[in-house]
């Protein structure tokens, strides 16, 4: 069943099909905020939030084809918010977020840890704590279209619409984003064969 | 193709959104351009990386539920939290809820309070009890009163109308005064035109009259001339 007529029948009064609607965008949601916030709580809580919101407004959604972009752009103001939020609360000097796996990573070892299987997983995993490490770094706007384009796998046409910029100016960003993203792993001194060899 | 143009086709050509023509030109100038080929492979590099990225479950899953029906324990519950917490507050709650339960039940009751040169009397009924019958005497006593309030009410309407005439009456006569006296006015100027214009039909006249007497004399000089 599509979206639109989960859509039409939630709105006809079937609350199962909202739950079907959020059984399926529920992952993508998740990992949008996981990625731009780099933190599972404040995602699952803007996901909570982005579906209930989902729920009180969906009558206002004219194009139900575009239902996946309405979404995400619920997501990603609540992030914006959560960021916001999250600005006025902490002040972080530069040196506090020195990244603390950049020498284990160089060794190549962890401390404590026997067999390669176990320690391949472990350094998967801070692989990927680089790697949103770095997507934190970059400019929101560079992030925000980074993780629409290379992770939710969205159009370009998408972006601009979700965003309400030009198609150019996204692909701009996407590539000043990759491009920023390149030089804090160049920063850091990550082994790219390192990296490609573990993952 | 230039590195700047070579730029900015490589979003399109990351993403594989490019069409043939473009790619080759594309290519082409990667093969010969070195600094431009060393960028495209670092971003080829990041993107890769990216995609590494996995896309993790979400700890729980959501579902969203109809509101249950609320018991009526629940909404006694809910209208309790609703009450003032403290003592005093409650207090005074309790006074202004029971003053006004007294009122609504007095107005149900058609509750009469009376107090009469130190009588108090109090009845309440749920109907209106009829009127008490009045005593012959006391019919006597009210139909005087009747009648003499409405002959003073008569008088009163009587010369209240009889002002209004007068007033009118005067008002009527001033202005009856007003336009003889207008009226008057006007033959007055009216006579002072008549003998201004009769005057100068006179001064007009004799003119004429003096102009004719000249002409004729000079008529009756030429006459004699021609006779002699």
């Amino acid at each position: 069943m599509t979206d639109d007529q989960l859509i039409e029948q939630f709105l006809a009064g079937n609350l199962q099909a909202f739950n079907l609607l959020v059984w399926r965008w529920q992952k993508p949601i998740y990992n949008f905020a996981l990625r731009f916030l780099g933190n599972a709580e404040d995602a699952h809580e803007v996901t909570q939030k982005t579906f209930i919101k989902a729920y009180k407004k969906l009558h206002t959604l004219k194009d139900r084809h575009k239902f996946n972009t309405w979404l995400h752009q619920i997501a990603l103001n609540l992030c914006r918010d959560e960021n916001k939020r999250r600005r006025r609360r902490t002040f972080i000097s530069l040196d506090q977020i020195e990244p603390k796996w950049q020498s284990r990573l160089e060794k190549k070892t962890l401390p404590g840890v026997e067999g390669a299987t176990v320690e391949k997983a472990l350094q998967q995993m801070e692989l990927q704590q680089i790697l949103q490490q770095a997507l934190e770094r970059i400019p929101e706007e560079q992030r925000t279209v980074v993780i629409l384009k290379e992770l939710q796998g969205m159009k370009f046409t998408e972006i601009a619409e979700l965003l309400g910029i030009s198609v150019n100016t996204v692909k701009s960003r996407m590539y000043y984003g990759l491009n920023a993203l390149r030089k804090i792993l160049n920063q850091w001194n990550i082994d790219r064969e390192a990296i490609y060899d573990d993952l | 193709m230039t590195c700047e143009q070579a730029r900015s086709r490589f979003m399109d050509f990351l993403y594989e959104e490019i069409d043939a023509a473009t790619r080759q030109s594309l290519e082409a100038h990667l093969q010969t351009c070195s600094e431009c080929r060393q960028e495209w492979e670092g971003l080829r590099e990041t993107r890769a990386l990216l995609q590494k990225l996995p896309q993790l479950e979400p700890e729980s899953r959501l579902a969203f539920t109809a509101p249950p029906r609320r018991s009526l324990a629940e909404w006694w519950r809910d209208a309790r939290n609703l009450l003032p917490q403290s003592g005093w507050a409650r207090a005074a709650f309790g006074t202004v809820a029971a003053l006004l339960m007294a009122i609504v039940a007095a107005s149900i009751v058609n509750l009469h309070i009376i107090y009469d040169h130190g009588r108090f009397e109090m009845r309440a009924h749920l109907f209106q009890s009829p009127a008490p019958v009045p005593t012959p005497e006391l019919q006597e006593q009210l139909l005087t009163r009747l009648r003499r309030e409405m002959s003073d009410y008569i008088a009163e309407i009587h010369a209240a109308e009889r002002a209004a005439q007068e007033e009118k009456l005067d008002r009527i006569l001033t202005a009856f005064a007003r336009d003889i006296e207008r009226l008057e006015q006007q033959r007055e100027n009216d006579l002072m035109l008549i003998g201004q214009e009769l005057d100068a039909i006179h001064r007009v006249t004799h003119l004429q009259f003096g102009e004719t007497n000249q002409m004729l004399q000079q008529l009756v000089q030429q006459i004699s001339f021609q006779e002699r």
